[in-house]
């Protein structure tokens, strides 16, 4: 019987060509891309799944609730995991963990290492288990990943081996105690060596200060203890350690936020931490898996219309088989799960073609969105199982609804060609609108995206960012010097206009880092926050910054050390008449500081947020080094950059990028997204128009007579083609009123993700609108015109 | 075997209604070979549908096999189609995707036979009716009568008690008609099967052992 089926089933598919074509390619592309996207979804979702206690561990966060504004971090102070762990009820555990880097020496092979510097707690938290050694971390102990291992050691045993690390300016000597195996590619805590937090260069002098925020901290509480209980907890450890900060607070005004307290400790769980938007290591984004997986279900579900729609069309011309068959004493089920079989065997066929077309594509995919993808994923057996049950369902929902429709209908009139597939069309017609409704939302969607995108890159800065070099200083010793030294080797170049640094990038460079360095300070009564940015000289010329009053920092003033450079926010949020010159202190008792000038506003970050105030000064080792050519041979200026780049500090890596790059890389992520929505549409676009290509001529089919009829009556073609496309296009011009508002509010909530952000104006929906109508005509038309053209005589000798 | 009471059949039409078949009183015996003849549009076929339970009376009783057809439910109908009732159709209705061997063991797949007895029951039938040579042929490949061969014998490979045969005719030649109703009557003959035709020739209906007469929805 089962064979009967398929061989059926096989015949049908083969039988009717054009139809199965545009099936099962409609299906397989659905299936590759979202089979991709699911995978993507899946490993976003299943990020830091491997740590057994994660149902334990949080990491913490801060609010602060200042009259204007809400602050959140979850950058903690030096004192503030042991005072947790010593003060709170219900904490098993608790662990700092902070960047840090440097140059690592074994003998004669030296490299640069990412190193976490962390509590000896970590590694009974969170599971990476050794390969070799033991699991303790004291305090002249190193630990590495087999990986790192490898690179130093080769195959020799590392344990109890010693490594040279370069700490400031001096080498220092530590004990390999253990080798960890690689942290796995979805692990938020990613690192080649581990060392105890109190080896951190800046642990000395903040260990008991409470205002410094730098150290990611993470806490394992008790079985079944909650974090709601952690934070009430809290409430009571905030105000002893921060009495003075929250009575400040009080007296600016500041008024309890949601949680009942001026301040606020949470807890991040561990699952979360990657979509978090406070914390450091999150770096995914939830709205973008959502979305990717939308797009995964919209393109599978119109496929799968698809497939609807012409099965049903299909069975005006197949009634005569199942009525027969019903005759021949076929039960309902029987009928139903033949069609079902059919279902199965064309929608296997899609699948196994979309599986290898999404393994074909996955490089390609891998490189576009910068994923580290890989089809091992689909040897987990939840995976799996997902893609069976999915498969199924789809192959029930869009095989079910047809073979229910036959089967149910009565055997005489099917028999006679009559089936009733519902008055007028509807569901097709519904089906057909749903699915135009999605193309045409993601036009809109595609459009808005590509113009925001657009207006970002073209936006002014207030700063030059075509014709600087940024360059990562990087791990390189004695940074101010190299600053030096590459300001007098490249003066004399041609090419050169001039050389500034500071210790923080614009954008994100080629060394992938990007720091926020903040400083909150009372001024006149009023908490005020700001950027703080050590530049060196020359850096409102590098940069192309505009001064408002005031002047740069000046090699000849020997006061300038003490000066202050500031933007407008920065002057306004002062609110002091007489800027230039003003001096104040960020500290009582402190160094007293004052303005040396005022520059223009400029985007210092990326658009998604508002400018802020910042402050310059001339302080601390500068991190970049920014030199400012002339326009013309950029390129050639480039290498004269990395040539005394390399005569200075030979081996180093030069990272050097024009800072256009870097800042157009701030919006990677809001690329990535226009991007799916680009191929979103097209698909949905391509895969619905199919679908409407073959339904045209089934529909077509039905109509010969009528055409020949009204034919011969002396009807022209234009008049037959407008006849047939009308009913279509009407369909189409539904979907787009439907899609135009929710587009409009989908967008609209995206955009809010910006600060500087473009209108959406009315005519990109009539664009959209009409580029659906017209894909639409073009797709009928080429069998409308075809039908209107033949020859009626031949279409009513059928009869 | 067939017993009709009272039958009647009508479609509403407009605010009135269009009556099909007025009372019909009918009895046919078993291994009776009865042709039904009639002016078109007189209720024939109708008739014959009812009679194959593809068909509703709008009043009247119908037993089948001594049962009362309208008692019985959509399963035991389904069973009666299985076994009981065979169709032949004037346009043959073979399923097109299937060759004729598959033709003809498919109401034996909805009978749940055994592969084996099913491969032998196929092979007889194809050996009696000498379309072994066919067997691999899609229907499009045979000629109208070697269609409606093929026709007849999925219709008795079942072993009906009774076959229903719409005008098997209407779309052959002489030559091949004459064939094909020596058929039906060695069937009905040989094998006992009870036969009712549906025809409009008077050399057709002869082959039979009884004539019903019917105008305007009554039996004359």
């Amino acid at each position: 019987m089962f064979r009967n089926y398929i061989k059926i089933a096989w015949r049908n598919i083969w039988k009717a060509k054009q139809v199965s074509f545009v099936n099962i390619t409609g299906l397989a592309v659905a299936i590759a891309v979202a089979l991709l996207l699911c995978l993507t979804v899946y490993r976003e979702f299943t990020f830091d799944d491997f740590h057994e206690k994660k149902k334990d561990i949080y990491q913490v966060y801060m609010d602060e609730y200042y009259p204007e504004r809400t602050s959140s971090k979850a950058n903690m102070p030096y004192p503030l995991a042991p005072a947790l762990e010593q003060e709170i009820p219900g904490i098993k555990a608790v662990t700092r963990y902070a960047n840090d880097g440097t140059h690592v020496r074994v003998d004669d092979i030296m490299e640069d290492v990412s190193i976490r510097c962390v509590d000896s707690s970590f590694l009974q938290m969170f599971t990476f288990p050794a390969v070799r050694g033991q699991l303790q971390l004291g305090l002249n102990d190193v630990i590495i990943t087999e990986e790192t291992a490898s690179h130093f050691f080769k195959e020799q045993d590392p344990v109890g081996k010693t490594m040279t690390l370069s700490r400031g300016d001096k080498w220092e000597s530590y004990r390999v105690s253990a080798v960890l195996k690689d942290p796995p590619s979805n692990s938020s805590l990613d690192f080649d060596m581990l060392m105890r937090i109190e080896q951190w260069a800046y642990y000395a002098e903040n260990h008991d200060e409470w205002e410094n925020f730098s150290l990611a901290t993470f806490v394992q509480l008790m079985p079944g203890v909650q974090p709601e209980s952690f934070s009430a907890n809290a409430k009571a450890f905030l105000d002893k350690h921060y009495a003075k900060k929250l009575h400040n607070m009080k007296n600016d005004g500041a008024r309890p936020g949601k949680y009942g307290g001026l301040m606020h400790l949470g807890l991040i769980p561990l699952k979360e931490v990657h979509f978090s938007k406070i914390s450091s290591l999150g770096n995914s984004n939830e709205t973008m898996m959502f979305m990717m997986f939308f797009v995964a279900v919209f393109l599978l579900f119109i496929a799968s219309t698809n497939f609807i729609n012409l099965t049903v069309a299909r069975a005006f011309t197949r009634a005569r088989e199942v009525g027969m068959r019903k005759m021949m004493g076929a039960g309902k089920t029987q009928v139903a799960l033949q069609f079902c079989g059919e279902a199965l065997v064309l929608f296997f066929i899609a699948l196994v073609l979309g599986a290898l077309l999404a393994f074909i594509l996955l490089p390609q995919y891998n490189a576009l969105l910068n994923y580290e993808l890989s089809f091992s994923i689909l040897k987990e057996p939840k995976v799996l199982a997902g893609i069976a049950g999915a498969f199924l369902l789809v192959t029930l929902l869009a095989g079910g609804y047809p073979a229910l429709l036959l089967a149910r209908s009565g055997t005489l009139q099917i028999l006679k060609g009559k089936i009733s597939t519902g008055k007028n069309n509807y569901l097709r017609n519904s089906l057909i609108v749903v699915q135009f409704a999605f193309s045409s939302l993601l036009i809109c969607c595609t459009l808005i995206a590509w113009q925001q995108v657009n207006y970002l890159r073209s936006k002014p800065l207030g700063f030059n960012t075509e014709e600087v070099v940024s360059v990562p200083l990087g791990n390189v010793q004695q940074s101010l010097q190299v600053v030096e030294r590459m300001r007098m080797e490249l003066a004399q170049r041609p090419g050169v206009i001039s050389i500034t640094s500071a210790d923080n990038n614009f954008g994100r460079g080629r060394d992938g880092s990007t720091t926020v360095a903040k400083v909150g300070f009372r001024h006149k009564d009023r908490e005020l926050e700001s950027n703080w940015l050590n530049i060196g000289y020359d850096y409102v010329k590098t940069m192309d910054l505009q001064l408002t009053g005031g002047r740069d920092f000046n090699r000849n003033m020997g006061t300038d050390s003490s000066g202050l450079v500031i933007n407008e926010r920065m002057a306004a949020e002062l609110g002091e008449k007489d800027i230039i010159g003003y001096r104040f202190r960020f500290d009582e008792g402190e160094r007293e500081y004052h303005v040396l000038g005022v520059v223009k506003d400029f985007h210092f970050q990326s658009l998604h947020k508002r400018i802020e105030p910042i402050i310059m000064l001339m302080q601390g080792p500068p991190a970049y080094l920014f030199v400012k050519v002339r326009s013309g041979n950029l390129e050639a200026s480039m290498k004269t950059v990395e040539r005394a780049w390399n005569e200075i500090v030979p081996g180093a890596p030069f990272l050097g990028s024009f800072v256009n790059e870097n800042t157009n890389r701030q919006y990677n992520r809001d690329r990535k997204l226009s991007q799916i929505f680009v191929a979103g549409a097209v698909l949905t676009i391509i895969i619905s128009c199919m679908g409407l290509f073959a339904i045209a001529m089934l529909a077509i089919g039905q109509r010969t007579k009528e055409i020949g009829v009204r034919k011969v009556l002396g009807a022209s073609v234009l008049g037959i083609t407008t006849l047939i496309s009308r009913d279509f296009l009407k369909l189409v011009g539904v979907a787009i009123l439907i899609a135009s508002p929710l587009a409009a509010w989908m967008m609209n909530e995206w955009l809010k993700e910006f600060a500087y952000r473009i209108g959406i104006s009315w005519w990109i929906f009539a664009v959209a609108g009409l580029m659906a109508i017209v894909i639409a005509a073009i797709t009928i038309s080429f069998q409308s015109i075809r039908a209107a053209l033949a020859n009626p005589v031949k279409s009513l000798r059928t009869e | 075997m067939i017993q009709l009471r009272n039958i009647t059949k009508h479609y509403p039409v407009g605010f009135g209604k269009h009556e099909i078949l007025k009372d019909v009183d009918l009895t046919i015996h078993e291994g009776e070979f009865v042709s039904v003849m009639g002016p078109s549009g007189s209720g024939k076929s109708t008739l014959l549908h009812i009679l194959g339970l593809l068909e509703e009376p709008s009043s009247g009783e119908y037993l089948f096999q001594g049962e009362l057809v309208h008692r019985m439910n959509d399963k035991k109908r389904t069973q009666l189609h299985r076994g009981a009732i065979g169709f032949v159709f004037q346009a043959y209705h073979l399923i097109d995707e299937l060759t004729v061997y598959e033709n003809i063991e498919t109401p034996l797949l909805y009978k749940n036979m055994p592969s084996s007895e099913r491969k032998s029951k196929v092979a007889d039938i194809l050996d009696r009716f000498n379309i072994v040579a066919k067997k691999d042929l899609f229907p499009n490949q045979l000629s109208g009568g070697q269609q409606q061969l093929v026709g007849i014998a999925r219709a008795i490979v079942g072993e009906p008690a009774v076959i229903f045969a719409d005008e098997p005719t209407g779309n052959l030649h002489s030559d091949q008609a004459r064939e094909i109703m020596e058929l039906f009557a060695e069937l009905n003959k040989k094998d006992k099967i009870t036969i009712v035709q549906v025809t409009h020739s008077d050399v057709n209906a002869a082959f039979g052992n009884r004539i019903i007469r019917i105008r305007d929805g009554q039996v004359l």
